[in-house]
């Protein structure tokens, strides 16, 4: 990796900040209808250790981005937030909108999506930069902009183009820009939601190996959103899978994508093509049918059992708890003891088929 | 042949959802309904004015005593007093409401049929027709508004008539260019490709598929071209350029004005004044309803 | 850029020439006897084909019309009827009275709108504010503006009695600048000023927050929030895009406001180029009445080029082709 060379002062005072730990504890977000409160996220809890990286996973619509938004208080206005998001002990909620202002970028940054409309369209990129260091730090604009400009060379784009505006860049040129963005103040946490999404597999293996490399230079505490399990795989230390606003099993990536236990794991597991040991045979790609359950009226029990091909009336009447089954490993299925058979099964097309049948 | 029709045709709540949605959608906007039962009130006037007026508006009241009771404030006989002529306000108000809402809806009906005619055949069909329509509006466009009306009106001589022509002359090159480029839209949609290559004639098409989803922008700028007819007649009228021969609100005004009153009689200023802001004001709320309708953007979740 | 500004200058060309043609013919057409005011009983044949003559009024159509151009070209719209002058020697300075009003209150109107317009759309969906900012900015738009005029004068001319509602003030014998600069002219210039001003407000607001009101769910909103800058600063972003729609607005609305104006000059009584071209017409002072609105009617083309190039500094976005 190519760093910059000429660090300033500047540089080196903001790269000497720590990295921070967060703990959510018991997060609750209902987004206000017109049809009544629509229970995004349901009573999450989490940690991410110093340096460390965590990968929240799930298909859309679970309630991934609700959880990374509340986390630096983004939701709409008259959503309805409960529980504790802990910065180094400090409870996000509960700040102030001054304390809060300061807590944003500062300790906490965000890099999103690389839509068109992820930057200001009239204001040239360099701009935003600057403006969010301003925000914070009390320095020239001329200090700033020598800041921005690392940051570029350290993305891996030209400098010259800081002067440019959002258009004049293309897809993957935007992204780096929004990540350089990100990491203006050198923020303890990074929220990376869905980072290459919008991008097509060279350019995303690009944009994550240099994040990747970032991390291993600045150890920063991070969350890593995405739907794609072969990208937590090769960023993540820990995992957490959300399915319909809850935490379905949560633990080291080792572990949680090797064995996984819950149903819906092993289903998000089956669905996506992985790399095949030396003569292993490519083993079906299974698709988990159905949707998400409508969240205005979520079912009873536990939420996947109307997907799930291993229900039982159990599942259906009572609502299974975060289990923790060994050390930071924790499961949300009443089941959980058979998850070997389960996984034997679930390699077969049509145990998913029938379950489909049942449901529909 | 049984299942093709099944397919085609359409529940009935679906068929006219092109009226009934937008309309569904004024009724929920608070403003919007506000908006409605004024013009629902101002039209009822306008139709028994002749009823409800007390007096001939031109007649001059004249006292037991033989004189013009001019300037009288109100009293049990003139509700609204009386103007510098002796002649009573109210049935001068009353009988305005018949003037006003007669230019402003014949001019916006006169401006949407043609507007319309020029945006569907500029959109629908595009080619010269459309690079010739649209120059034509380009120019039509820099030509400012009321010294034109002023300027023809006063040559043509000020009538009813010839202040209808120069509203229809002046507004159905902005809606042109609205609803043309809503034909457009819709003409790039995949049902009116379907339709087409099924072999649907163009009057088909137009009638069945654009118009009813045109219909939206359509109304809006009827909407918009009532409130600015009567805009228009009223300035006119104020300005001087009226028909004489009639009793609107922007003539009371001008009458008030120029004969130097403006300040002491508000039994005859207050009226119109007020009448006009209402029946403008409604008019841009209901318009304004429309367009947040239309825009999603804009809509509340 | 040189060829975009020169290739839009050809097209404004085009456009005023188009509309002087269609002038020429609206006069040409109309019933009125354009002599009509000329002719003094018992004028000779002779005396009035000398007259028609010097207003080139004679001749078939076509060498009329060319006549006509010519004369335009070079900015000669011979002499009024009415004032016995040349037409630009009455037509210059009403086009500076109407300036002095119609500038400040076009500026004080786009700025108070376009703010009070960005307070609106930032606020609460739904809340007090907006509502009450929507309703109240729809009914003043509702107004006509001699209405708006009438009760200025009402107010703060005859039940106040603070400012004076007629004319321009006494000259005091004073030419050129000064004589604008004495306090007699400037307290009359109060109130036409503020008829415009509000009169103009109140689409400048409705549209500065609507813009707002899109541009705040947008996702770049989101992530200047996230930067954690002050509130205020992201509403600025909101409204910095919002101007851009304001302003490819602003420039052609003028050629609406000008209608305004010319309502607003009649009712304070305001020597400017709205009010002459009423009493041109109701004269029948033809050349005076052409040459006004011809004036007018290039004001509003070199706006609309003005918008074009406007629109390119503020939208990087914007390409010259």
């Amino acid at each position: 990796m190519t760093l910059n060379t000429h660090e300033t002062d500047f540089d080196r005072k903001l790269n000497a900040k720590p990295p921070v730990e967060l703990s959510v504890r018991d997060l609750r977000i209902a987004y206000a209808t017109s049809r009544g409160p629509f229970r995004a996220v349901d009573g999450i809890s989490f940690d991410v250790q110093p340096s460390s990286v965590l990968g929240l996973v799930g298909e859309s619509g679970c309630g991934k981005s609700t959880v990374v938004k509340s986390l630096m208080r983004l939701l709409p206005d008259g959503t309805q937030v409960d529980g504790e998001v802990l910065l180094n002990g400090q409870n996000v909620l509960a700040m102030t909108d001054g304390a809060l202002r300061k807590t944003r970028w500062n300790k906490i940054a965000l890099i999103t999506q690389s839509a068109m409309n992820a930057l200001d369209p009239v204001i040239c990129i360099g701009d935003q930069i600057i403006e969010s260091i301003q925000a914070h730090e009390n320095v020239s604009r001329k200090v700033a902009w020598a800041r921005a400009e690392s940051l570029f060379t350290l993305v891996g784009l030209p400098t010259a183009r800081l002067r440019e505006y959002p258009h004049q860049f293309s897809g993957g040129m935007r992204q780096r820009a929004v990540i350089a963005m990100a990491l203006s103040l050198n923020a303890g946490l990074l929220l990376a939601d869905e980072p290459t999404t919008a991008l097509d597999p060279i350019m995303q293996d690009q944009i994550m190996s240099r994040i990747r490399a970032i991390q291993d230079r600045l150890h920063r505490s991070m969350i890593l959103v995405t739907h794609d399990i072969g990208l937590v795989a090769e960023n993540c230390n820990t995992v957490a899978v959300m399915y319909a606003g809850k935490i379905v099993e949560m633990g080291p990536v080792e572990q949680v994508l090797v064995a996984p236990e819950h149903p819906y794991t092993i289903g998000l597991h089956n669905a996506f093509p992985r790399m095949l040991a030396e003569g292993e045979e490519r083993p079906p790609l299974i698709s988990i049918a159905g949707g998400l359950p409508n969240l205005l009226n979520p079912p009873s029990g536990c939420r996947f059992h109307t997907r799930c091909p291993f229900a039982t009336d159990r599942c259906s009447a009572q609502e299974p708890p975060l289990r923790e089954v060994q050390p930071r490993r924790s499961v949300a299925c009443h089941h959980a003891g058979q998850a070997v058979d389960f996984r034997r099964r679930a390699t077969n097309p049509e145990t998913w088929a029938t379950a489909a049948r049942g449901t529909s | 042949m049984t299942t093709l029709v099944k397919y085609t045709k359409q529940s009935p709540s679906r068929r006219w959802s092109w009226l009934t949605d937008p309309l569904a959608a004024l009724i929920r906007d608070r403003f919007a309904l506000g908006g409605l039962i004024i013009l629902a009130i101002f039209f009822l006037i306008a139709i028994f004015a002749p009823l409800i007026a007390t007096h001939p508006p031109f007649e001059s009241a004249i006292s037991d005593t033989g004189r013009l009771m001019r300037l009288q404030p109100p009293s049990a006989d003139h509700w609204l007093g009386t103007t510098t002529f002796g002649q009573d306000v109210f049935s001068q108000f009353v009988l305005g409401f018949r003037v006003t809402l007669m230019v402003g809806v014949l001019g916006a009906i006169a401006v949407g049929v043609i507007s319309t005619l020029f945006g569907v055949i500029s959109g629908y069909f595009g080619g010269w027709v459309d690079d010739v329509l649209m120059r034509i509006t380009d120019i039509a466009l820099s030509i400012p508004t009321l010294p034109f009306a002023i300027l023809a009106v006063g040559l043509l001589g000020p009538s009813i008539n010839n202040i209808i022509l120069v509203i229809v002359l002046l507004f159905w090159r902005n809606g042109a260019r609205i609803i043309r480029s809503a034909v457009l839209t819709e003409r790039e949609r995949v049902y009116v490709k379907w339709a087409r290559t099924a072999g649907a004639s163009h009057v088909h098409i137009i009638r069945c598929h654009i118009l009813p989803n045109v219909f939206r922008v359509i109304f809006l700028w009827v909407t918009m071209s009532v409130a600015f007819a009567v805009l228009t007649e009223a300035s006119l009228s104020f300005i001087g350029l009226g028909d004489p021969s009639t009793t609107s609100w922007g003539q009371m005004l001008n009458t008030a004005f120029t004969s130097g009153n403006l300040r002491s009689a508000w039994w005859w200023v207050v009226p119109p004044s007020l009448a006009l802001v209402m029946l403008i004001s409604s008019l841009y709320l209901v318009g304004r309803a429309f367009e947040e309708h239309a825009n999603p953007r804009l809509r509340a979740k | 850029m040189r060829a975009y500004i020169l290739r839009r200058l050809l097209q404004s060309i085009v456009v005023v020439f188009a509309v002087t043609t269609i002038m020429f013919f609206i006069f040409r057409i109309v019933p009125a006897d354009p002599t009509a005011m000329m002719v003094e009983r018992g004028m000779s044949e002779e005396a009035r084909q000398a007259l028609l003559k010097e207003w080139g009024l004679t001749g078939s159509l076509g060498t009329q019309y060319v006549s006509y151009i010519k004369n335009l070209m070079v900015f000669d719209f011979g002499e009024s009827f009415f004032y016995k002058k040349p037409v630009w020697d009455v037509l210059l300075p009403r086009i500076v009275n109407t300036l002095w009003i119609a500038v400040p209150g076009l500026l004080m109107g786009a700025a108070i709108g376009a703010g009070l317009g960005m307070v609106v759309g930032w606020s609460k969906r739904g809340s007090a504010t907006e509502r009450s900012g929507i309703l109240v900015a729809t009914i003043i738009r509702g107004t006509p503006s001699f209405i708006i005029g009438i009760a200025l004068l009402a107010i703060f001319s005859s039940w106040l009695g603070w400012l004076p509602g007629f004319g321009m003030g006494d000259a005091n014998g004073k030419t050129g600048i000064a004589r604008f600069l004495q306090g007699d002219f400037l307290i009359h210039l109060i109130l036409p000023v503020l008829a415009i001003t509000i009169y103009f407000l109140p689409e400048n607001l409705l549209l500065m927050r609507s813009g707002v009101a899109e541009n705040r769910t947008e996702d770049y909103i989101e992530l200047v929030r996230a930067k954690g800058v002050s509130n205020s600063r992201v509403a600025w972003h909101a409204g910095r895009n919002s101007l851009l729609p304001l302003i490819t607005w602003l420039f052609p609305a003028l050629a609406e406001t000008i209608a305004g104006i010319v309502v607003i000059e009649i009712v304070f009584s305001w020597p400017g180029i709205g009010r002459e071209l009423v009493m041109a017409v109701t004269r029948q002072d033809f050349p005076l009445a052409q040459a006004a609105f011809f004036l007018l009617a290039v004001m509003i083309v070199v706006a609309n080029f003005a918008a074009d190039l406007t629109y390119g500094k503020l939208d990087p976005r914007v390409v010259y082709r």
